[in-house]
């Protein structure tokens, strides 16, 4: 079933009873209905009494004199209780004692009549206001617990504060009597609370608390009424002596009506029996006609109405000023009885004016409901305000949070970024000894090669092929050239060794002997076919040689070599391992970043549209709102008389009369 | 459904009971009177009140909408979720109104809301009558 509010203008009067309790039903779930109930009722008041004309003079003055009785007894138990506040240097409290005596009536359905006597004597012997509040609720929850008056718990609690608890063993409140003896407040008020607490709330919150409730609103209605009657004649103190000394002033004057009117009700006894006589005369002489009896009858008839005539004629100067006060005094009560009902029909507009609004009592509540709506605005701003400040504070949190989860992610990636610079600086380390060592190949292979051309060209001389030409009686062209067929030579032997697989190491010696004794060499190991042989016997001897030097070598070196390059493995290997992971951290902790960032945005434009909505539709409320305002100026009795006219419209054409008397606008 | 009644008037039953008798098309006609009114006058004052229920106030403002009926009438609360945390208007309406209970502590003291809503029945109540008359007047004609 959906659970949407309906608000209708208005209702008639016989539905609005169920109407009531279907509100106060669905309420029911939220606590109590009573303040959508006294709503209700304050906005039925006034068109209530539409139809009640008939009724209303009589309801006015009932509810006036009620009213006012109300308002005397009120103010006298205010004024005690202000007495004995005063007498306990609590006087500072006693707006608020009222504030709270009056909240707490409406709250529970319990009538300030009650509560104030009962405040008091809780005040009196606790001697602090804030505990006799505390202790008052106690005492109602007890009442509202136990089927006990709220007076004997209130008794039984002060007795129970000045040192006797006896009173409080009878309440049958289940207190353990090793905790009565103790005669500790705080243990036996909590001990109550326990047992007793909520009751009263829960008294309040069922139907014939709500009707107490109502009841007490009523009360208060009333009271008010006696206060502003009261107040309409001015200051209350000076206006009821008024009034008293001008009742006083009344007393002889009636009296003397009264003997007047006595008088006259004697002569008037005597004019009936006057007449009586004449009667029983008349009666005679018509039975037995007797003219001397007629004379005499005339003559006492005469003699009585001149008596009377004259007796209440010579009594007119003396009645008539007292008729005439009398008549002063019953106009005067007519006036009052207006001025109750002017002041009953104030009451009903003003009640009316709770759900409707008087002129007067409309321009009040939408003063008041525009300050109220500036508070709310400005609780609304300070709200929002706190609201941004919160969010700022949960933001600056959640990033300090994310700050911290972030870092620690960062923590991490430092670490391995550390490792993997370490790995990348051993790497270009590794790197940079490489190229040194290709350069240093290269630089090597450029030196051999220059070497074994030196070689290869270590026969060529040209002053040696001048000499050589002298001795052999050639040319030195001749000798040079038989030189550089010697270096072609020797360079051909070389090739035809290497060729022959020699190591290179036996080429290199070969070579390092220079043509003549290399060449001879070389073309000797050729000749004999010795190449191979002469290389295996270097190749051994070098490794021998190598394995000798080796076994020489300190240990720790080769250790350090060896852990050098299981470090530089295991880092490579480490690095690799670690870049997946690196990927997925990287990945999380951007992808947390980029869905953060996403939902700030639009969390940020949502607000933002939000706000920008609110206040376009709090704008145009806000206009409509004024518009209207504005625009009520239709008063309570042209309302009322429109409704009336309706009403008896629809039912003349339906042929309809309640026979009642016509009925008269409440508000007119 | 919960219903909230502003005003009572006695022997209005009566009258509506009276406006059946007439062609449906002026009950018709008595509707979207009803509903004008509802939209110039209800809904504007229940909207700025309902802002004034705090965090909850601008979507509760935004379920205020006029209802189609022979008087002027309209609808707070809707059962869709249009909360954060799942809840609809329907389900925050009397809580951000009545506020303290145990079971809606979210609600503090909750804001009385509708407390704050502008007076408007007696202009609202007026124009309806002048509406009453206009169509009683416009439909009863032949039988007057």
């Amino acid at each position: 079933m959906s659970r949407t509010l309906t608000v209708y203008l208005a209702a008639d009067l016989k539905k609005f009873t169920s109407g009531m309790k279907s509100a106060e039903a669905d309420l029911g779930r939220f606590g109590n209905a009573t303040r959508n109930l006294s709503n209700t009722m304050s906005s039925m008041l006034g068109p209530a009494l539409i139809g009640a004309g008939a009724a209303a003079g009589y309801a006015a003055v009932q509810f006036g004199v009620d009213g006012v009785k109300a308002f005397i007894d009120d103010e006298a138990a205010a004024a005690k209780l202000a007495t004995t506040l005063d007498n306990l240097g609590l006087a500072h409290d006693t707006t608020e004692v009222e504030a709270m005596i009056d909240a707490l009536q409406r709250e529970s359905g319990v009538a300030d009549d009650a509560l104030r006597p009962a405040y008091d004597r809780l005040v009196r012997s606790i001697g602090d206001t804030e505990q006799a509040t505390s202790t008052l609720r106690l005492a109602m929850d007890i009442s509202a617990g136990s089927g006990k008056s709220l007076e004997t718990v209130v008794q039984a609690l002060g007795k129970a504060y000045d040192g006797n608890t006896t009173g409080l063993s009878r309440l049958g409140a289940g207190i353990d009597k090793a905790v009565l003896a103790t005669g500790n407040m705080d243990t036996i008020t909590k001990d109550l609370a326990r047992t007793f607490g909520g009751q009263a709330q829960t008294a309040a919150s069922t139907y014939q608390g709500q009707l107490d409730r109502l009841a007490v609103g009523f009360g208060e209605l009333q009271e008010s009424f006696g206060a502003g009657f009261l107040g309409a004649l001015g200051k209350t103190e000076g206006k009821t002596g008024d009034l008293m000394t001008a009742m006083q002033d009344l007393q002889p004057a009636l009296q003397d009506v009264g003997a007047a009117v006595g008088d006259l009700v004697v002569e008037l006894a005597g004019m009936v029996t006057s007449a009586d006589k004449a009667s029983k005369a008349g009666k005679r002489f018509l039975d037995d006609p007797n003219w001397d009896d007629l004379s005499t009858l005339i003559r006492e008839t005469a003699d009585s109405n001149s008596y009377l005539i004259s007796t209440f004629v010579s009594g007119l100067p003396t009645v008539g000023p007292y008729l005439n006060a009398l008549l002063s005094l019953v106009g005067g009560y007519d006036a009052l009885t207006g001025a109750a009902n002017e002041a009953y029909g104030g009451v009903s507009r003003t009640a009316m004016a709770m759900g409707k609004g008087t002129p007067e009592v409309d321009r009040n509540t939408a003063a008041t409901t525009r300050w109220n709506a500036i508070a709310a605005a400005s609780g609304a701003v300070v709200s929002t305000t706190g609201g941004n400040l919160d969010k700022y504070f949960a933001s600056l949190n959640s990033t300090a949070s994310a700050t911290g989860g972030a870092s620690k992610e960062t923590d991490l990636l430092t670490t391995a970024f550390d490792l993997q610079r370490g790995v990348v600086e051993k790497l270009q380390t590794t790197l940079d000894s490489q190229v040194t060592d290709l350069e240093r190949a290269t630089a090597a292979a450029q030196d051999y090669s220059s070497t074994l051309a030196s070689q290869l060209l270590g026969g060529i001389d040209l002053g040696a092929a001048q000499q050589t030409g002298a001795d052999l009686g050639i040319s030195t062209l001749e000798a040079f050239d038989r030189q550089i067929a010697e270096a072609a030579w020797f360079g051909n032997v070389l090739s035809s060794i290497k060729a022959s697989g020699a190591d290179q190491r036996l080429v290199d010696q070969i070579a390092a002997l220079g043509p003549a004794a290399g060449g001879a060499l070389a073309q000797e190991m050729i000749d004999k076919g010795l190449v191979q042989t002469f290389s295996d016997r270097l190749v051994d001897v070098i490794a021998t040689a190598t394995t000798v030097s080796q076994a020489m070598v300190p240990e720790f070196l080769t250790a350090g070599i060896d852990s050098a390059t299981d470090f530089v493995d295991g880092t490579i290997e480490q690095l690799l391992l670690e870049q997946d992971r690196l990927k997925k951290i990287g990945k999380t902790i951007g992808k947390g970043i980029g869905v953060n960032i996403k939902a700030e945005i639009a969390q940020a434009v949502a607000e933002a549209v939000a706000a920008a909505q609110a206040a376009k539709t709090a704008a145009a409320a806000e206009r409509a709102a004024e518009i209207a305002a504005q625009a009520v100026t239709v008063s309570e009795q042209q309302i009322a008389q429109a409704l009336q006219r309706l009403i008896a419209n629809s039912n003349s054409r339906a042929g309809f009369t309640t026979g009642a008397p016509a009925t008269t606008p409440v508000l007119g | 459904m919960a219903k909230y009644v502003e005003l009572g008037v006695e022997g209005l039953g009566a009258v509506l009971r009276d406006m059946r008798t007439l062609p449906k098309e002026a009950t018709k006609e008595l509707r979207r009177a009803s509903v004008d009114i509802a939209n110039r006058h209800m809904v504007p004052s229940w909207k700025a009140a309902a802002l004034t229920a705090g965090g909850w106030g601008p979507k509760l403002a935004d379920s205020v909408r006029a209802a189609s009926d022979r008087l002027p009438a309209l609808k707070v609360g809707k059962d869709k979720r249009v909360y954060s945390g799942g809840a609809s208007t329907n389900m925050t309406r009397y809580p951000a109104f009545r506020g303290t209970q145990a079971d809606y502590a979210a609600f503090g003291n909750g804001t009385g809301w509708m407390a704050n809503r502008r007076p408007y029945q007696a202009q609202a109540l007026h124009e309806w009558t002048q509406a009453v008359d206009l169509i009683v007047t416009k439909w009863n004609r032949n039988t007057l």
